[in-house]
């Protein structure tokens, strides 16, 4: 087995879902290859870590740095292979998950409204709860975003042109779509509609950036 | 002259045939296994069929390195594989035959994705490719970049996600989650328990009842939002929206301006209010429309 070889089935050798077989020629591989050995043991802690990550994390803040050293060569200038990469993602985009899961519940308020309204009732009276907090979110969109687009730019060349037009092109779409929000939220600051859709959209375009990392380390 | 034409054109013909390399290969398979297939580009069209066995026709494109075709255990492998650093690789056409209780795990860079008639868990994602699928698995999750998604599935949970590639699906049997960025979502349904369409500037259309209780979500920034439902549907409603239009159909003229701030808002309730449809809109039109 050829040390790229072995690094395109790492990680799922060290989840254990290879055979018998090939699980044996890897560890006979890993004995006599202290790269691929070294390249295993990091894996292994960075899905160790990841796996400890606690419920409430904001995006990549112990991780990133790791991650990004490597992305951008710090690494000895070692080729990474598509699903060490991705190993080395997905990490984040868990972290990710794990923001977005947060403000999946910022998004309900409001929308726990009563179930069966009478005929013709007026506007329907906000939740008696307190307005969520979307600056802070927003900022911790905005940190994810910075990092995912961060390994886009790294990866984008891995991408077929095309794809990348749609990509940024989609990208552009949002940014409006965010710009257009802001603004309106900068005169309406009370507006949970408003609030709601502006993290909504920044789902949107961490879910597209994540994607086309994901992508990106694929092909 | 002509006949040198035609020989030329012949002799093309001829060269593009050697070029490929035909494909025919069977292999046994569990009845219940995974079938992961990888292709980068051309198409993949995986039918179920009765036997247990996964059988592989089609043609590799010109300069592909191999197709690796593999079983162990519950898994059988079907990849087209490239030479590293490949370039002006033609794109490789496979129909797959799988056993119907197949599950399927299918990934291609632009080649496009069909699916008829397995009934095992699907996973599909293409980047460029369409994507489009029938029968009745036992769950659907769809992911494209730009390519269209066109499903017609009796599939109780449906899930499917694109940027620019419009979705459709033909008939919601039960849950159906849809999202895109600039891509338009288009669904149909008898009287799905749950409905969650979202949108940056797509176009969303949903056509059809709702089943008591069910939840039905839209959201969009720019994008137009139609429901078209039943004149007797029982559902609560509410709507808002920035500095979008909200249209009703149903002769409730409820919309209202915000009491505080901007925007406008719709809420109103038909029959006992049982389902409840709830739609926002930054600038896109609302429209509820009765069939």
């Amino acid at each position: 087995m050829r040390c790229e070889e072995l690094r395109g089935v790492l990680d799922d050798f060290l989840d254990g879902e290879v055979s018998a077989a090939a699980r044996s020629e890897i560890a006979e591989h890993l004995e006599g290859c202290s790269e691929c050995r070294r390249e295993a043991e990091a894996l292994r802690r960075l899905i160790a870590g990841a796996a400890a990550l606690p419920r409430a994390i904001e995006p990549g803040a112990d991780l990133w740095p790791a991650i990004a050293a490597r992305i951008t060569g710090d690494s000895a200038g070692r080729g990474w292979s598509p699903k060490a990469w991705r190993q080395l993602v997905l990490p984040l985009a868990a972290a990710l998950a794990l923001v977005v899961s947060g403000v999946v519940a910022v998004r309900s308020i409001g929308r726990d409204r009563q179930a069966a309204m009478p005929e013709g009732t007026g506007p329907v009276t906000a939740a008696a709860v307190g307005d969520p907090d979307v600056a802070v979110l927003s900022a911790r969109y905005r940190q994810a975003r910075e990092e995912l687009r961060a390994v886009f730019a790294a990866r984008r060349d891995r991408l077929s042109p095309a794809t990348v037009k749609v990509v940024e092109e989609n990208l552009a779409v949002i940014d409006r779509a965010v710009a257009q929000i802001t603004t309106a939220l900068a005169t309406d600051p009370g507006n949970r509609e408003l609030s709601r859709l502006l993290l909504a959209t920044y789902e949107n375009e961490v879910d597209l950036l994540r994607r086309a990392a994901r992508l990106a380390s694929e092909v | 002259m002509k006949k040198t034409l035609i020989l030329v054109l012949v002799l093309v013909v001829a060269a593009s045939a050697w070029a490929q390399e035909s494909v025919d290969r069977r292999l046994a398979a569990s009845k219940t296994g995974l079938v992961e297939i990888d292709n980068v580009a051309g198409s993949v069209t995986v039918a179920g069929w009765d036997s247990d066995e996964v059988w592989v026709t089609g043609t590799l494109g010109k300069g592909t390195e191999r197709l690796e075709f593999s079983s162990a255990g519950d898994r059988t492998l079907i990849r087209v594989v490239l030479p590293r650093h490949a370039h002006d690789v033609d794109g490789s056409f496979l129909e797959v035959r799988v056993p119907k209780q197949s599950r399927l795990d299918i990934e291609t860079v632009s080649a496009d994705i069909e699916v008829d008639g397995v009934f095992g868990r699907e996973d599909l994602q293409s980047v460029s490719g369409s994507i489009v699928v029938r029968g009745t698995p036992s769950e659907l999750v769809a992911e494209t970049v730009s390519g269209e998604l066109g499903v017609d599935v009796g599939t109780d949970r449906v899930r499917l996600e694109s940027v620019s590639g419009d979705i459709e699906v033909k008939r919601v049997t039960r849950e159906l989650e849809a999202k895109t960025v600039s891509g338009g979502i288009s669904a149909r349904g008898e009287s799905p328990a749950s409905l969650n369409l979202e949108t940056v500037s797509g176009r969303l259309r949903y056509e059809g009842g709702l089943a008591n209780g069910a939840r039905c979500e839209a959201s969009t920034v720019s994008g137009e939002v139609e429901l078209l439902l039943p004149k007797d549907v029982d559902a609560g409603f509410e709507i808002s929206t920035f500095s979008g239009d909200i249209r009703s159909d149903f002769g409730v003229s409820v919309e209202r301006s915000r009491e505080h701030g901007h925007g406008r808002e719709a809420s109103f309730v038909r029959g006992s209010g049982s389902a409840r449809v709830i739609v926002e809109s930054f600038s896109g039109t609302v429209r509820i429309r009765g069939l």
